[in-house]
């Protein structure tokens, strides 16, 4: 209803001052618009994170391997009930692309990149990676993000969608993907980054794997060339490894070096993947 | 289907060398005494890591224990990964198969791809398949065994 009369509102301002558009007015029911469209209550997440999701799987196909897509949902599980969200339809998946990278989308979605999983060691640098993601979501920063931009978006779109009588639906959904991809190919707030890498560590730490699993994989990264393609959109879209290990390991050292028995899942991690080696 | 192989153990990989990126000092064992200071760009073999610390070794029989964050890896990595048979695939034309539709391995994920892309519902919904309960999520962390514990927060600290 709310999006009706805002469309009305506008459709009125524009046939009624064809010559002298009152800026105000346009400007108040763009805002009533940006309001109308996003959805911003919790129950709408699982929509945005779905719309984000299809976004990034248009990108990058799964990877067919049932084995491995299950292996990755249960340590992905385990380490999502150690978070203030354990009842979020988590889903983990492997793309199958050579990059190095994984993605978050809002509603517990997380994505790895068969060319990082293919950099790991062991299943606590596997858990490592997932628990960042993880963080993402129980966080909200893919979701504030992608809200923002997709009402920006609409905003404006405005004037346009004024005239045009296409379905709300599919306009909200338009600027939602656009949000989306706006936010996975330029990168969130890097701040956003330090925070899902200290959620991570928790996380990783509370599932019982040794927590240094994600400053491992940073090193990894931080030996590889960063001018070889493979870790081009990570490292545009993320703070240099080099800065997020330094910053990790001065909260670590103070704050996770008393835990003890913490597991690494070499053995495990080697055994679920071994059906991929040379046939 | 895909190429993995070469099953390498190892938390860091045996004779594994690294450089020390700030002037650090040099404990007798984790959270021990101090026995010295290990200057920046001194470099380093590494052959342990316990925890957030490497055992190091550096020039003139200097050895002990150093914080993880105070030491770059050097070099490409060799045969660290459970997956090093995977690179030559990785870097290779090798296709695979999905959905139907044959996908190039070759090139990554970019910016461009992400921009250009069409929203895929059905995949989203194909994740379900793959999806785990938190009973067999449970039964899963305990045959490592993986046992839950209390840790606070990390908290970020004030500049």
């Amino acid at each position: 209803m709310i999006i009706r009369a805002a469309l009305l509102l506008l459709t009125g301002i524009l046939l009624s001052s064809c010559k002298t558009i009152d800026i105000n007015q346009l400007a108040s029911a763009s805002g009533t618009l940006k309001q109308a469209f996003v959805p911003t209550g919790e129950a709408e997440e699982s929509d945005i994170g779905r719309e984000a999701a299809a976004v990034l799987l248009g990108a990058a196909p799964l990877l067919q391997d049932e084995q491995v897509q299950v292996y990755v949902n249960k340590v992905g599980m385990w380490l999502a009930l150690q978070s203030d969200r354990p009842d979020l339809d988590w889903r983990f998946a492997v793309l199958d692309d050579a990059d190095i990278n994984a993605f978050a989308a809002p509603g517990g979605y997380v994505f790895i990149t068969k060319g990082l999983l293919a950099r790991l060691r062991n299943e606590s640098e596997l858990a490592g990676v997932l628990a960042h993601e993880i963080g993402h979501v129980v966080a909200s920063h893919h979701l504030v993000a992608i809200r923002k931009q997709a009402r920006l978006k609409l905003a404006g779109m405005a004037v346009q969608l004024a005239l045009e009588e296409r379905g709300t639906d599919t306009r909200q959904l338009q600027a939602l993907a656009g949000g989306a991809k706006l936010i996975y190919s330029r990168g969130l707030d890097r701040k956003d980054e330090h925070h899902a890498d200290r959620i991570g560590v928790v996380l990783a730490a509370r599932a019982g794997y040794d927590p240094y699993g994600l400053v491992t994989v940073l090193q990894t990264l931080e030996r590889m060339n960063p001018q070889a393609g493979e870790l081009g959109l990570l490292l545009k879209t993320h703070p240099k490894p080099a800065e997020r290990i330094d910053q990790l390991d001065r909260l670590m050292a103070r704050q996770l070096d008393g835990l003890r028995n913490s597991a690494l899942g070499e053995d495990r991690f080697r055994q679920e993947l071994a059906h991929l080696s040379n046939p | 289907m895909v190429m993995f192989s070469l099953f390498v153990s190892g938390v860091v990989a045996a004779a594994d060398s690294g450089t020390i990126s700030t002037n650090t000092q040099l404990y007798q064992q984790p959270d021990g005494s101090v026995s010295g200071t290990l200057l920046a760009n001194t470099l380093v073999e590494i052959s342990a890591r316990r925890g957030g610390w490497y055992q190091v070794s550096a020039s003139g029989g200097r050895q002990g224990w150093v914080r993880l964050g105070a030491v770059r890896l050097s070099g490409q990595e060799q045969s660290e990964s459970v997956f090093s048979g995977l690179w030559g695939w990785l870097n290779s034309g090798y296709s695979v198969q999905s959905g139907g539709t044959a996908t190039a391995g070759i090139r990554g994920l970019d910016a461009g791809d992400i921009e250009s892309a069409s929203a895929d519902h059905g995949a989203v919904d194909s994740l379900n398949r793959f999806a785990v309960d938190e009973q067999a999520a449970r039964r899963y962390a305990a045959s490592l065994p993986l046992k839950a514990r209390k840790v606070a927060d990390l908290k970020e600290r004030k500049k």
